[in-house]
């Protein structure tokens, strides 16, 4: 690492060839190192790009021919630089930059540009001709919609920069491009729309990315995890989305975007807790109906969390607050199962935690397989063979089921370590020990802070005009985007 | 804890909730029989001038905690003297409420459960909370104020609906005169609004120090109002003698909310809204012990105060009396005369008194 340092004070040689051998040895004489050596005007031009991270037609066409023709025309030169400018202006390349050290030169190769070497000047003329392959836009895989936009994020950045741009085309919209990672280099753009976003926190953004000391960035959550405020919890501090749409309306509502080279998924910060009960969707359904089904996510949030530990604080500790009937069904059911109740539910709640994971990682082909063994084997026949209850199969299926409701799976990840802790202070002392957790979480909760966001933003500080847009959705045109949720929060700080 | 924020509706639901306390699920103005609602509805009047001596005796100190600037006006010896017993007195109080949770729960849910146990559970939460600081303590009860106002809304509204009301429990109005009202009126002065002197302890850390005045005045007459309405209902709903006869009289009362056989047992609603106020309310006094020993012994770590007075509550909590009847008695007979009077009316008032003749004093002198 250290020789890199001194790279950006070593200028570039005059000398074409010493330079190329320099370039060869710090490459390690890669294979896909592509040099076209020409001569124009009896002074040797190299012009040099890695394949495949570049776009070969527009360097064919625009650069080595008009070099060749340049050639041809045999005009004669009084000095280097006058043969430099005259490249210049017949190269038919959007962006040309000139540099005149080592670092530089490394960087711009490695990035997929092609430079140009001419004898006797110090300075190289790089050429933006990057060219990276990538999957073509498709429709987003993890927050799906029945009514919206049905593009999604790829894993380059240009794209994704100009799906953000091409829904708000406005002057105010604003990118900042940096590289992460001491090894990879990683391009990170910081996207936020003037006037909306606080500037604090854009700077706050800046500083903490550029103290980032890692040596890769493979994907959103590096960065994530590298600059978040809290590390000790459960919650996510920053929302990742692969949906255009979403961080369009985010950026709108003065909200920060971070978009990372190599991954589909673009942060948004500073994040509200309910923003994660909100679907992009909520905005392209009637209002009263998206409020109605923001209240439902909501309500199966809780239920995924508590589910399990309130069946067990009921059928363990609080018997007496069951119905007499529904009691008797119970304990008919559970006179069978040999396990105390406890270790019943850990066990279903640890096969659904297994058949998710099956699910996620086993190959398509054989997807059908785990459905039809998770189902029957595990639901029904350990039901029969009475190694668990009817009702703690009913019980973990819903507060499973209640998880998928989830726009956003940042969050459905924290339901689950949140509902074994609770089943844990339920099975220790019941609905006291669920209340006390609840407390502790509420606490955590109020503790916690987004880019110096209060994290429960709308509800605690209290702000009644961000009301319109948290647990229910008012129309539109009553929603001044400008004010919804942590927004004021933001400004007034 | 210097820089806290907390705007004015925090403050209020802080102040709210920290007045219904666990005193919304007891029998209020018992002495006053039938009566007590109009109690109810004159002893906030009587707490706000408590909350305006608290207030007038901050604002000529603003930046310093009580147990500071009764050592500025009393001088060091006596000053400290007066502190130390107001830290000792916010640590007992803690422990009284944390037994009174302790009891509601042994004897509505957890008959088998040691004492002990429960206490450490709560205790263990407590001291979360506190270790986070004022600022975070304040959003939790903005929004425990919203999750317990709507809880006990539709309680309410169950009983409305379940046609438990019965207005003649609060016939004949005023049988036996003004007396019993007056008489019992020191002590439902005392608890809740007397409380308010922890206030004192945590104002100088707030950052709006203009709307303390106004958020006090509205929550102390909102809370006057709640109060009046809860007596209200519950005397309606239990009368009188039943009302006088049980521990926990709202629980009473909701055990008998019973729609369609479906929707009942609606007191462990009421536990739950117990634990929740006993924790904002013994969360208070544990911060202003926490405040008042950090000042008064110039302890840096807030740590090693927070570990130390959340044992000693928990320790007193179990032993401050050896069963629940003798805790009320204690309660209703001891601790409002020897404690409550002269630490919540008696030596603020001495205390303004002094600042207001040192003042005029030095006013003729100049």
């Amino acid at each position: 690492m250290s020789g890199e340092n001194h790279n950006h004070i070593i200028p570039l040689s005059e000398n074409v060839e010493e330079n190329i051998e320099k370039l060869e040895m710090a490459l390690g004489k890669s294979d896909d190192l592509s040099i076209r050596r020409l001569n124009v005007s009896a002074k040797n031009v190299a012009i040099i790009h890695i394949e495949g991270i570049v776009d070969d037609q527009s360097i064919n066409e625009n650069v080595i021919s008009p070099i060749i023709q340049l050639n041809k025309e045999n005009h004669p030169f009084k000095s280097t630089k006058e043969l430099a400018d005259k490249i210049v202006q017949i190269l038919s390349v959007a962006s040309i930059e000139f540099i005149f050290n080592w670092s530089d030169l490394l960087e711009n190769i490695l990035a997929g540009d092609t430079v140009i070497l001419v004898d006797d000047s110090p300075k190289a003329i790089t050429l933006g001709t990057k060219k990276i392959q990538s999957r073509s836009i498709t429709e987003p895989t993890t927050q799906t919609v029945i009514k919206g936009p049905k593009d999604s994020f790829t894993e380059n950045i240009s794209t994704n920069i100009s799906l953000v741009r091409s829904r708000i085309q406005n002057a105010k919209l604003r990118l900042k491009l940096t590289k992460v990672g001491n090894v990879t280099k990683t391009d990170v753009g910081i996207m936020y729309i003037q006037g909306n976003a606080d500037i604090s926190i854009v700077n706050e953004v800046m500083s903490r990315l550029e103290k980032i000391n890692i040596d890769s960035i493979l994907e959103a959550n590096y960065i994530e995890e590298a600059v978040r405020d809290n590390r000790k919890t459960l919650f996510p501090l920053m929302q990742s989305s692969e949906r255009p749409d979403v961080v369009a309306a985010n950026l709108l509502e003065g909200k920060i975007a971070i978009i990372i080279q190599g991954t589909p998924f673009v942060l948004i910060l500073p994040v509200l807790l309910i923003q994660f009960f909100q679907s992009p969707e909520d905005y392209y359904e009637n209002n009263a109906f998206s409020s109605f089904l923001r209240l439902i996510r909501i309500g199966s949030f809780l239920l995924n969390m508590y589910a399990s530990a309130v069946y067990l604080a009921l059928i363990t500790h609080h018997q007496g607050l069951i119905p007499t009937t529904l009691m008797v069904t119970l304990m008919a059911q559970r006179e069978r199962v040999p396990f105390p109740a406890i270790i019943e539910l850990l066990l279903m709640e640890l096969a659904f935690e297994v058949l998710r994971e099956a699910g996620v990682r086993m190959p398509r082909a054989i997807g059908p397989a785990v459905s039809i063994v998770g189902a029957l084997i595990l639901g029904q026949a350990a039901v029969e063979a009475g190694f668990v209850s009817a009702a703690i199969v009913i019980i973990v299926a819903t507060s499973a089921i209640n998880s998928f409701t989830l726009p956003n799976t940042n969050i459905v990840n924290t339901a689950r370590g949140l509902r074994f802790l609770l089943i844990f202070s339920s099975a220790f002392i019941g609905f006291y020990g669920i209340l006390l957790l609840t407390l502790c979480i509420l606490v955590h909760l109020c503790s916690l802070r987004s880019f110096g966001v209060p994290y429960v933003a709308p509800f605690a500080p209290f702000r009644m005009g961000a009301q319109k847009d948290s647990l229910i959705r008012f129309p539109i045109t009553s929603i001044n985007m400008n004010d919804t949720e942590g927004n004021k929060e933001t400004k007034t700080k | 804890m210097s820089n806290v924020k907390i705007d004015g509706y925090q403050l209020f639901c802080l102040i709210v909730l920290f007045l219904f306390g666990t005193t919304i699920f007891l029998d209020i103005g018992s002495g006053a029989k039938q009566d007590a609602w109009i109690l109810t509805l004159i002893s906030p009047f009587a707490g706000l001038i408590l909350f305006t001596i608290y207030y007038q005796l901050h604002k000529r100190f603003p930046t310093l905690p009580l147990t500071e600037y009764v050592r500025k006006i009393w001088g060091k010896f006596l000053g400290s003297i007066i502190s130390y017993f107001y830290i000792i007195y916010f640590i007992y109080i803690a422990s009284r409420v944390l037994r009174d949770i302790e009891e509601i729960l042994i004897n509505s849910a957890y008959y088998k459960t040691s004492i002990t146990v429960v206490g450490i559970c709560m205790m263990l939460t407590l001291i979360y909370t506190v270790n986070f600081g004022f600022e975070v303590f304040a959003r939790v009860a903005c929004i425990c104020f919203l999750l317990i106002g709507l809880t006990l809304l539709i309680i309410n509204i169950m009983f409305i609906i379940t046609d438990l009301i019965h207005i003649e429990n609060l016939k004949p109005i005023l049988a036996d005169g003004w007396k019993p009202i007056i008489k019992s009126l020191p002590l439902n002065v005392t608890v809740p609004y007397g409380e308010l002197i922890t206030l004192s302890m945590v104002f100088p850390y707030l950052n709006k120090q203009t709307k303390i005045l106004k958020t006090g005045i509205m929550a102390v007459l909102f809370a006057g109002i709640y109060f009046t309405l809860n007596i209200l209902l519950l005397i309606c709903v239990l009368g009188t003698d039943v009302l006088s006869r049980s521990s926990f009289p709202a629980l009473k009362a909701a055990s008998f909310i019973d729609i369609a056989g479906f929707i009942q047992r609606l007191d462990s609603f009421v536990i739950i809204l117990v634990v929740f106020l006993g924790f904002i309310k013994i969360t208070m006094f544990f911060f202003c012990a926490v405040i008042g020993m950090n000042t008064l012994f110039k302890i840096k770590s807030s740590a090693l105060s927070t570990y130390s007075i959340g044992v000693i509550i928990l320790l007193a909590s179990i032993m401050i009396a050896p069963s629940y009847q003798n805790h009320l008695d204690e309660g209703l007979e001891i601790v409002p005369y020897l404690l409550h009077i002269p630490l919540q009316i008696v030596i603020p008032l001495l205390l303004l008194l002094t600042v207001l003749i040192k003042g005029r004093i030095k006013n003729v002198i100049t």
